[in-house]
């Protein structure tokens, strides 16, 4: 128990959300707990409106639940105040977005630079940009760029900040099959080469094959966890 | 809808409609204070009869006042008395209240006891015994015209009546002709010819100047004129040919001794009142201008950004069939209610400012029925011009989308395509730059014709503070360097008649005198072709030390032994260059007495062009000026210096001295030139305060369109980890470098319009020298860094409010 704990990164308990939306209240998240590993590749499945993104946002210090805990590497950071939050965010979290949001004016590089600006120990810019394969892109802006391209720039602004965890809502959400597919192989391999955890967010079925870890959720509520110990490779991912 | 939208971007709308407010209020009560002001003096002049002309000579005879008055084209003509005469007042007084009781002459001149006087100037005009002038009339405001048969009875000017709360059957005791004369006072009046009554265009607003209007009677026999008056003053019919009456009856009177003749425009207090009319217009059209220019600029960066927000609404009402004059409509209207929100009760505000500024005519201005009035046709001008300036803003910045394709409108705007800024090819500077600035200057340089718009509206900020304090700076220019680098002695002695040198020996020997310089002053006329001109000619001696000259080029200049020294604002208004022939004609002798006058004209020599700052004066050295008169060694007046600390010593004693007419202290001069430009400095606190608000809604209105339009930018900064503290550095860096980069366009702009103002302003009377202190400079930029932080605070609060969440959730 103890040496688990130790690779706990991630302990979500009874976490719940509820939103006022004008006279009634909805309630995103009825109740969640789980417990994600250092160095795990999860998979949250859901249909959208599920509260999936809600549940990421909360364990991404972005939204604060309405009830229960989230434990980060065993601080709670649901007692985080804001500017706590926002440190959280800025050394541990990655965020990758199903629509990029990349800064229009700034090159692919400068886009990445962003980031690494603010961390204390970031990774070598150059290095981070080959690694996505964009090396020969680094001048161009965001709109000289394909989705993949951005979504690519968007991984490595994630990872050359050096964070714990990367944090992907729907990443392959606005991108055809192949180039989905690319950006499932990367961030495949930086959990691989790097043993950052990586938790992917995705209404896409076919994606859960490659996690070690699937958390199902439907109508706000885990509907269940699956370990798997056979992952197969992005490249066998279909849909 | 459109409240809906109005109270969606409350603090931008309320911004621009306060810009508006100011701008509209400055216009109302400007314009407002114009039209009041010229109508009540219109009025004023038309209803007292005031004079179209008027000649001075020795001797006119009341059947020569008939003849003028028979001349072809004149209406009415009439004969008086002028002259200067002293008077003894209580000594000043602190506190509020103002010696009571009569003007008197104390028995004991001459004594050192506490009841110390002073003698004080005033200008003496007779006026027919029974019935008030038929030209010049005068207006009864407290007791009545003579009432009696009493000869020495007397009215006098109001403003002076309230210096010395001065009341029916009063004495006003003076000396005329070095004896004591008691006049009773019968009434207080006012009259057009002193609306404005200073003893000359150099002498400030005070107490030690009035005018006493004294029976025709009472004046032929105690200034020795028998049956006869040294001006004659004429109204022509309308429509006449006034040169040619006026040739006429010049040469009239050339054989009674004429001197002079003016027209009205000449009139002191004409010419001054004028003056304000035409400065309060200029002021009425340049001051709002500013504040609409700003406001349709912000208005029409606005409404671009909200028109481009609401592309999807556009679209689907185009698609439902609403025609582009309708969408057009809607977004004018927006406009158009941000004007009237500014507009309408901005022309209350002005009304009352308006009235405030009609106060402040009325304290310096002997106005009858100067009141605040409402005029329509002002206020349907500031709503018009409030809603033109509104209407075309935003029809340019909304114009394009209402025209676009509804299926065009309804498709998300392309995205925005990055560029390398020119910053960035200068290699060397940019990779001096930390990411954050590199950023920031990015950011600056992408949406440029909003860049180039913000540097404009706080260009415009900057020149409205220069313009504002620039008036400051030129008065205090003038006045310092007139009071403290041109004239260095501590007191003007004024004789009551030319006298010769052992006069000043005695001067000298007054304990506490330094330092005695003779000086002559002497009124000319300097005449170049059809061009002649009143000024007061200054004979100095060439070794003299408390007057300090430059030329034209601001270099020290020595009184040549020969020739005329003219001040360079007369050269400039006559053409006149150094080497030059002019004609000068003065009237000596003429002090006092008329029988001492004499007329002199001669074509004198320019020698030299002088700067003056404050005053329009010719000089001459003794030797000169012997030559000119024909004789030398006497002296007007006198220039002293005293010991420290002895001056109002010295003062007394030459007071005592019987032909000692008047001691003018400079500081004492210098004092009640500052005191009055306590209005000055009200104008320009009030200005800057006005201005701070235009430089804070340019700031605030593009700071929030510039958060909302990067509303997703921001969030994903904030998620990516970027503090609060962080992000709110970033746009207020932004603003910040803006702010920098319109300082010298600022600068320099300011500096023109200060010229322009300077040359609007300037008349033959008064050049506004175009002087902007380094300090101003300063200050001015400080004052809009201030407006940038003050909205950086004001919209850093929009940016606590941000929702990561909400922001990212969607697509735009």
């Amino acid at each position: 128990m103890a040496a688990d704990s130790k690779q706990m990164l991630f302990d979500v308990r009874e976490v719940s959300k509820r939103y006022q939306m004008g006279e009634v209240f909805v309630d995103a998240i009825k109740t969640a707990t789980f417990q994600i590993d250092h160095g795990d590749f999860v998979v949250v499945l859901g249909p959208s409106g599920s509260g999936k993104s809600t549940l990421l946002n909360i364990m991404g210090g972005m939204d604060t639940p309405s009830g229960g805990k989230v434990f980060f590497d065993g601080a709670d950071i649901t007692g985080y105040n804001e500017s706590q939050l926002t440190m959280f965010r800025r050394h541990k979290i990655g965020f990758v977005f199903q629509f990029y949001n990349l800064m229009p004016n700034l090159t692919a590089r400068e886009n990445v630079e962003l980031a690494a600006e603010i961390s204390p120990s970031p990774l070598d810019i150059d290095y981070v940009i080959g690694k996505v394969g964009l090396k020969e892109r680094a001048g161009s802006f965001p709109a000289q760029m394909s989705g993949g391209e951005q979504q690519r720039v968007a991984i490595a602004r994630a990872v050359s900040k050096n964070p714990e965890v990367l944090l992907c809502d729907e990443p392959t959400g606005a991108l055809d099959y192949a180039t989905g597919v690319l950006i499932l192989k990367l961030l495949h391999e930086i959990n691989r080469e790097t043993g950052k955890t990586v938790i992917i967010i995705t209404h896409n079925q076919p994606i859960a094959k490659m996690a070690n870890k699937v958390i199902k959720i439907h109508s706000g509520e885990i509907s269940e966890i699956v370990k798997n110990d056979n992952p197969v490779t992005p490249e066998e991912v279909v849909w | 809808m459109l409240l809906r939208e109005i109270m969606g971007s409350k603090s931008q709308f309320f911004a621009v409609a306060a810009v508006m407010f100011f701008g509209i209020m400055l216009f109302y009560s400007s314009y407002m204070a114009y039209f009041s002001l010229k109508e009540s003096v219109a009025a004023y002049y038309e209803r007292y009869n005031f004079l179209d002309y008027y000649a001075e000579a020795r001797n006119i005879t009341p059947e020569m006042v008939k003849k003028i008055k028979a001349v072809d084209g004149v209406a009415e003509a009439i004969g008086r008395i002028s002259a200067e005469i002293n008077a003894f007042a209580p000594p000043k007084k602190t506190g509020d209240n103002a010696p009571a009781g009569s003007i008197f002459i104390s028995s004991d001149i001459g004594s050192t006891g506490k009841n110390s006087i002073r003698k004080i100037t005033l200008r003496l005009i007779s006026v027919p015994d029974r019935n008030p002038p038929s030209i010049n009339s005068l207006l009864i405001q407290k007791g009545s015209y003579f009432d009696s048969d009493n000869k020495f009875l007397c009215l006098v000017n109001n403003k002076f009546a309230g210096y010395y709360n001065l009341e029916k059957g009063d004495t006003i005791k003076t000396i005329i002709n070095l004896k004591q004369c008691d006049f009773k006072l019968s009434g207080i009046v006012s009259g057009p010819e002193y609306i404005l009554a200073l003893k000359s265009i150099t002498a400030p607003m005070s107490d030690d100047f009035g005018i006493i209007y004294v029976k025709e009677s009472a004046a032929q026999q105690i200034l020795g004129y028998e049956n006869s008056y040294n001006q004659v003053h004429v109204r022509f019919k309308k429509g006449a040919d006034a040169p040619a009456a006026i040739d006429k009856i010049e040469k009239m009177l050339k054989p009674y001794g004429f001197s002079n003749g003016f027209d009205r425009d000449k009139q002191f207090s004409y010419k001054v009142i004028s003056e304000e009319i035409k400065n309060l217009q200029n002021t009425a059209i340049m001051f709002p201008s500013v504040f609409l220019i700003v406001a349709a600029t912000i208005i029409y960066i606005m409404l671009k950004r909200l028109v481009n927000n609401q592309r999807t609404q556009i679209g689907v009402m185009k698609a439902f069939g609403y025609t582009d004059a309708a969408v057009l409509w809607h977004y004018v209207k927006y406009a158009l209610i941000m004007a009237a929100t500014g507009s309408i009760p901005a022309i209350f505000a002005g009304y009352q400012l308006g009235s405030l500024l009609l106060g402040v005519y009325n304290e310096v201005f002997a106005i009858p029925e100067l009141y605040p009035v409402i005029y329509w046709k002002v206020v349907f001008a500031s709503v018009f011009i409030s809603f033109a300036f509104s209407f075309i803003a935003s029809f340019n910045s909304v114009r394009r989308i209402a025209g676009i394709q509804p299926a065009q409108a309804m498709r998300v705007e392309a995205p925005e395509i990055g560029k390398t800024i020119f910053l960035e090819k200068i290699k060397p500077l940019w990779n001096a730059f930390s990411f954050s600035y590199k950023m920031i200057f990015k950011n600056i340089f992408r949406n440029r014709q909003r860049t180039f718009l913000n540097i404009f509206g706080i260009s415009a900020t900057i020149m409205f503070f220069m313009i504002s304090m620039f008036f400051a700076d030129s008065i205090d220019f003038a006045f310092n360097s007139q009071f403290f680098e041109f004239q260095k002695q501590d007191y003007s002695v004024m004789f009551s008649k030319p006298t010769g040198r052992t006069e000043l020996y005695s001067i000298q020997s007054i304990s506490g005198v330094e330092r005695v310089e003779p000086v002559v002053q002497l009124g000319v006329e300097i005449i170049k072709g059809w061009q002649k001109r009143e000024t007061v000619l200054i004979g100095l001696q060439r070794s003299n030390k408390f007057t300090r000259l430059i030329d034209d080029k601001l270099a020290p200049l020595e009184l040549p032994d020969e020739g005329i020294v003219i001040a360079h604002m007369l050269a400039k208004s006559f053409g006149i260059k150094k080497g030059d022939m002019i004609t000068l004609k003065a009237f000596i002798g003429n002090f006092k007495l008329k029988e001492a006058s004499r007329e002199i004209v001669k074509q004198v020599r320019v020698s030299a062009i002088t700067k003056q700052y404050a005053g329009i004066n010719c000089f001459m050295s003794e030797k000169a000026l012997g030559d000119f008169l024909g004789e030398g060694n006497f002296a007007t007046g006198a220039y002293i210096k005293t010991e420290k600390g002895r001056g109002t010593e010295v003062k007394k004693k030459l007071l005592e001295y019987s032909g000692v007419d008047e001691v003018q202290g400079r500081l004492d001069i210098y004092n009640a030139f500052m005191d009055q430009l306590k209005f000055m400095k009200i104008f320009v606190g009030v200005m800057i305060i006005f201005g701070g608000v235009m430089g804070f809604a340019i700031i605030f209105n593009s700071t929030l369109i510039s958060i909302m339009e990067r509303m997703r930018e921001l969030a994903s900064l904030k998620v990516l980890g970027y503090t609060q503290y962080e992000l709110k550095r970033l746009l207020f860096m932004e603003n910040l470098i803006i702010c920098a980069f319109s300082c010298a366009p600022g600068a320099a702009v300011g500096y023109l319009m200060c010229e322009f103002v300077g040359y609007l302003f300037s008349n033959d009377m008064f050049a506004l020298e175009i002087v902007i202190y380094r300090k101003t400079y300063f200050i001015a930029f400080a004052l809009v860094f201030l407006c940038t932080i003050i909205a950086g605070l004001a919209t850093g609060r929009s940016l606590n409010n941000l929702d990561m969440v909400e922001v990212l959730k969607s697509r735009e």
